[in-house]
């Protein structure tokens, strides 16, 4: 029986999901598991291979699993990022997988809309009360009053999404508002990405660009710093790290700058100064600044500014242009003031001409298969900050992998202002909680799901005796590890369903056929033939990555074009930084490197996990410097209150050595008022006093006061309290 | 204590390069994982009732701004001659003859004087039961054993992986090689700072490393004779 007979045999969206508990189509309950009943051994592992979603990294994983449970998540040895490595929240997904608070079914409300009240119905009646709100919407306001908000995601879901829409007839998609999208800066927003090879550099500048723990990959970029350090047959790298507040990253520095917040531009031009004065480059191109002429930031007139000596910045940039391959990058609070901050960094490369030289910055043309299968349309993204995206009125809310209202709790009003609200969150969310339906994904280790890049390593080349850069193209497919534990589904098999009923069906009746229509387009984009045999499928199911050939390198254009340091500079000098009585700190926000910007407090080994430089754990902390604390006769574990001109948060001092007097940190993560027991209320959420994460704009900028408060601080730190005493257990 | 017997079995041993290990605790979480260490949950955590096999201690030195940080991965040390093992009155504490420091949960009575003697501070003691609620538990690796309360605990150098590498390595009709066990911290070091090998193996990658110039061992002064050398951090 073909699976189109077996559909229409049984009923549309009846059986098919009824009886198969979440699958769309009834072969996935055999192919997940790969190994069919009669062959399948108990005490044996066997090894599933997925992609790591805790971050938009794309890290390849194998999943260890036995007697039908997963146990055990470890890097995939062959995926060009890790080479089996994986960090602390990659290891933890198995708790997503597991979580005792994880949604079991579809549910639609039945209390008020936000009581969290909410009744379990079945497939069948969820998918009909969608196709009925939905058509009802349609009729009365029009196609456009649908919107999609869809943020961390697989790649089938959002192109499932994209036909959806395109079929639907409205264009109203909302982006996760990405924090200064770092490549887009630097290439205008053509598509193509920069990489660092910061394994080959010998002198590595990082301005706030934590790619130890949060930026952009930080598995690919700690494998590529321990060579840095102690690869074989090379000089240890020196490693400066410019930050207000250290981070892990900074804590592994030589050398550790802590500029004024706001200030990496401006230091990036000083050095700029310094080098091309000196003529200590063969390439003394002067940058385009937008604001008067170079020589205006020179170290020894902007180093009031910076709150560095003139002399450390002159030794640096000496340090940095006499390296025989130094290397600048920037992230974090650089990305201030429109991220001018990153081009003036980047213009140090340029200066220095690392642009696709080993140890330096390459750019790497997109390698993107599964463009064709989307709808052809460009979609025009509406950042979740826009207002006319989260026009409610007569209108529905498709919303999935985001949760505003945890982010930006300003918004709640925006999102309850939506008629009809879906969540297709795994777990109740501060979002989902708003919602009338939810209809519940599968965990990614139960998902179908493909990603396309190419990877770029610089390797040693016998032969020319030199390193030599490989951009290598690769897919990397994620099949299902596990059979659904819950009575979920993938939401790209949602839509597929909906769509039919709503009699539009989409180019492809499940997600698997998605991901098999994508491997045909990276087949033949690596001149294979599209089709692909059975025995060729279920080999690249288990290896979970094919690569195409190695080409080297090929244009500089985008990197050397006006983007790179051409284009004026907006930065200027002694910008007025007015003193402010009433707030006299600056408030540094900060990403939390195992919980990330919350996603993951509901997920106890990484609730559990101290905090490298605190050892905190299970809650929210602010760090202080010591000095500005003994003035404040603020003492270490006291309850502070932290005010600023858009609220005020109580929580726990920690007095943390590393940080500028004038700026107080803490990491966003905490402070859920849904989302589980491992999550719902614990700690503080900053983006309440210092506004939403991808706001950095604003973020790096909020001023604050801070003073202790009555009462007593919960503080807990690993290893620090041995005494025999012990709080009720849980 | 026990004869020094020679051996040709593997005498298993780590060597954990500090200029390389950037703290960022990937093998804290991939120990919970494999050797199914509880969640403590807040209030216990207070008490100093978390578990930690591995843990990754960080040492502030200087005065702001000029600071550096150095971060140390601490576990069971594996001491060749280990203070824990003595004081046990059970012999629930042991040598293994692979050089293993060995815990038999079901011989421990509790007495906790192996934790006492442990200059590393890396036994804990079960003071209570684990909770895994539905369907956390499906997340246990089933070579490894739950501890109840009552027993101590403690890193075992992920003894199951490395008896698979072994019987692998017999049904192959080999010896084993270097790279055929790695415990879970090893194999997720995203820095790779960390091997594992037989160090009585003078090819081994752990025998060459650990006779490197930056090799020095944890409060070697002790005359405990650690089974893990660190490499200290360069300038």
């Amino acid at each position: 029986m073909k699976r189109r007979e077996f559909i229409v045999l049984t009923g549309v969206g009846a059986a098919s999901t009824t009886l198969l508990s979440g699958c769309g189509n009834p072969e996935n309950a055999l192919i997940p598991a790969l190994i069919p009943d009669d062959t399948y051994t108990p005490g044996i592992d066997y090894w599933k291979a997925s992609t790591c979603a805790l971050c938009s990294a794309g890290c390849g994983i194998l999943v260890r699993t036995r007697e039908r449970a997963a146990n055990k998540i470890e890097g995939n040895p062959l995926h060009p990022v890790n080479k089996g490595a994986l960090c602390a929240r990659g290891q933890a997904g198995l708790q997503v997988l597991y979580n005792p608070d994880r949604v079991k079914g579809p549910m639609k409300r039945s209390g008020e809309r936000g009581s969290g009240q909410f009744e379990s119905i079945s497939w069948d009646e969820a998918a009909k009360i969608l196709v009925d709100r939905l058509a009802d919407i349609r009729a009365k306001n029009g196609q456009a009053s649908v919107a999609f908000s869809l943020g961390n995601t697989s790649n089938v879901n959002r192109i499932a999404a994209e036909h959806f829409m395109s079929s639907f007839g409205s264009e109203r998609f909302i982006s996760a508002p990405v924090s200064s999208d770092h490549d887009d800066l630097l290439f205008n927003g053509t598509g193509q990405r920069a990489v660092f090879d910061i394994a080959n550099a010998t002198y590595l500048l990082s301005f706030g660009a934590r790619f130890l723990e949060t930026w952009q990959s930080p598995v690919m970029y700690s494998l590529a710093y321990g060579e840095f350090r102690r690869g074989k047959n090379r000089r240890r790298g020196k490693f400066v790290m410019i930050e207000p507040r250290m981070s892990t990253t900074a804590a592994n520095a030589d050398e550790w700058l802590p500029a004024a917040i706001g200030t990496e531009g401006l230091l990036a031009l000083a050095i700029a100064q310094v080098i091309i004065r000196e003529k200590l480059t063969p390439n003394p191109v002067s940058p385009n600044v937008a604001n008067g002429t170079l020589d205006e930031f020179a170290p020894e007139k902007t180093e009031a500014d910076i709150n560095l000596p003139a002399e450390k910045i002159v030794r640096i940039a000496r340090e940095f242009a006499a390296s025989e391959r130094p290397l600048a990058i920037a992230g974090g609070a650089a990305a201030l003031g429109d991220g001018e901050s990153i081009r003036a960094v980047h213009f140090l490369n340029k200066l220095v001409g690392n642009l696709n030289m080993p140890g330096g910055v390459f750019e790497v043309e997109q390698f993107d298969p599964l463009a064709k299968l989307g709808t052809g349309k460009p979609i025009k993204w509406a950042p979740l900050s826009e207002k006319d995206g989260y026009e409610g009125g007569g209108s529905a809310l498709l919303i999935h992998g985001m949760n505003p209202v945890f982010h930006s709790p300003q918004m709640t009003d925006r999102i309850n202002a939506f008629q009809f609200i879906v969540s297709f969150s795994p777990f109740i969310d501060e979002t989902t909680q708003l919602a009338d339906l939810i209809l519940p994904d599968h965990s990614y280790l139960e998902s179908w799901d493909i990603q396309a890049a190419t990877a770029h390593h610089t390797v040693w080349h016998a032969d020319l005796r030199a390193l030599q850069p490989t951009p290598t193209p690769y897919a990397a497919i994620a099949s299902p590890a596990i059979s659904p534990e819950f009575d979920t589904k993938q939401t790209a098999d949602v839509l597929i369903d909906v769509s039919r009923q709503l009699g539009q069906p989409l180019p492809f009746e499940s997600s698997e056929e998605c991901v098999r229509k994508a491997v045909s387009e990276v087949r033949r984009a690596f001149g294979q033939a599209a089709e692909i045999s059975d025995e060729d499928w279920k080999s690249l199911l288990e290896s979970g990555v094919m690569t195409g050939d190695s080409k080297p390198s090929g244009s500089t254009s985008g990197l050397e074009s006006a983007k790179a340091g051409d284009q004026p500079l907006a930065i200027s000098t002694g910008e007025p930084k007015p003193s402010n009585d009433a707030y006299p700190f600056f408030v540094l926000a900060y990403e939390h490197a195992a919980l990330g910007y919350g996603d993951h407090a509901n997920l106890p080994w990484l609730q559990e996990l101290p905090d490298p430089l605190t050892s905190v754990l299970w809650g929210s902390w602010v760090e202080i410097n010591p000095k500005t604390a003994a003035s404040l006769h603020i003492e270490d574990g006291d309850l502070v209150e932290v005010k600023t001109a858009d609220g005020s948060l109580r929580l726990p001092a920690v007095l943390f050595p590393a940080i500028r007097p004038d700026v107080i940190a803490m990491p966003y993560g905490q402070g859920h008022t849904a989302y589980g027991q491992y999550a719902k209320g614990r700690g503080v959420n900053p983006a309440t006093i210092a506004g939403p994460y991808w706001d950095a704009k604003k973020r790096f900028g909020v001023r604050a006061s801070v003073a202790k408060a009555a009462g007593e601080a919960k503080l807990v730190r690993f290893g620090t309290s041995l005494p025999e005493k012990i709080d009720t257990p849980r | 204590m026990e004869e020094k017997v020679e051996s040709k079995k593997p005498q298993w041993a780590m060597v954990i390069d500090l200029d390389r290990c950037t703290g960022c605790e990937a093998c804290v979480v991939a120990c919970h994982a494999e050797n199914n260490i509880r969640i403590a949950g807040e209030g216990p955590a207070a008490g100093g009732r978390s578990v930690n096999w591995i843990r990754v201690e960080r040492y502030y030195e200087g005065e702001y701004p000029d600071i550096r940080v150095k971060f140390m991965p601490v576990m069971c040390q594996h001491c060749e001659e280990a203070p824990c093992e003595p004081v046990c009155p059970v012999y629930a504490t042991y040598h293994t003859d692979e050089g293993l420091n060995g815990q038999v949960y079901n011989r421990c009575v509790g007495t906790r004087y192996c934790a006492n003697n442990c200059p590393y501070t890396v036994r804990f003691f079960n003071f209570l039961d684990p909770v895994w609620p539905e369907p956390l538990s499906k997340s246990l690796n089933p070579e490894v054993s739950v501890r109840y309360r009552g027993v101590m605990e403690k890193c075992t150098f992920c003894i199951q992986r490395i008896r698979k590498g072994e019987d692998k390595a017999k049904d192959e009709g080999r010896e084993i090689r270097d790279g055929d066990v790695n415990p879970a911290c090893v194999q997720s070091c995203t820095a790779r700072a960390m091997t594992f090998g037989n160090i009585a193996d003078p090819t081994s990658e752990v025998a060459r490393l650990s006779k490197s110039g930056r090799a020095s061992r944890l409060m070697e002064e002790l005359g405990t004779k650690p089974r893990v050398t660190y490499l200290s951090r360069g300038d």
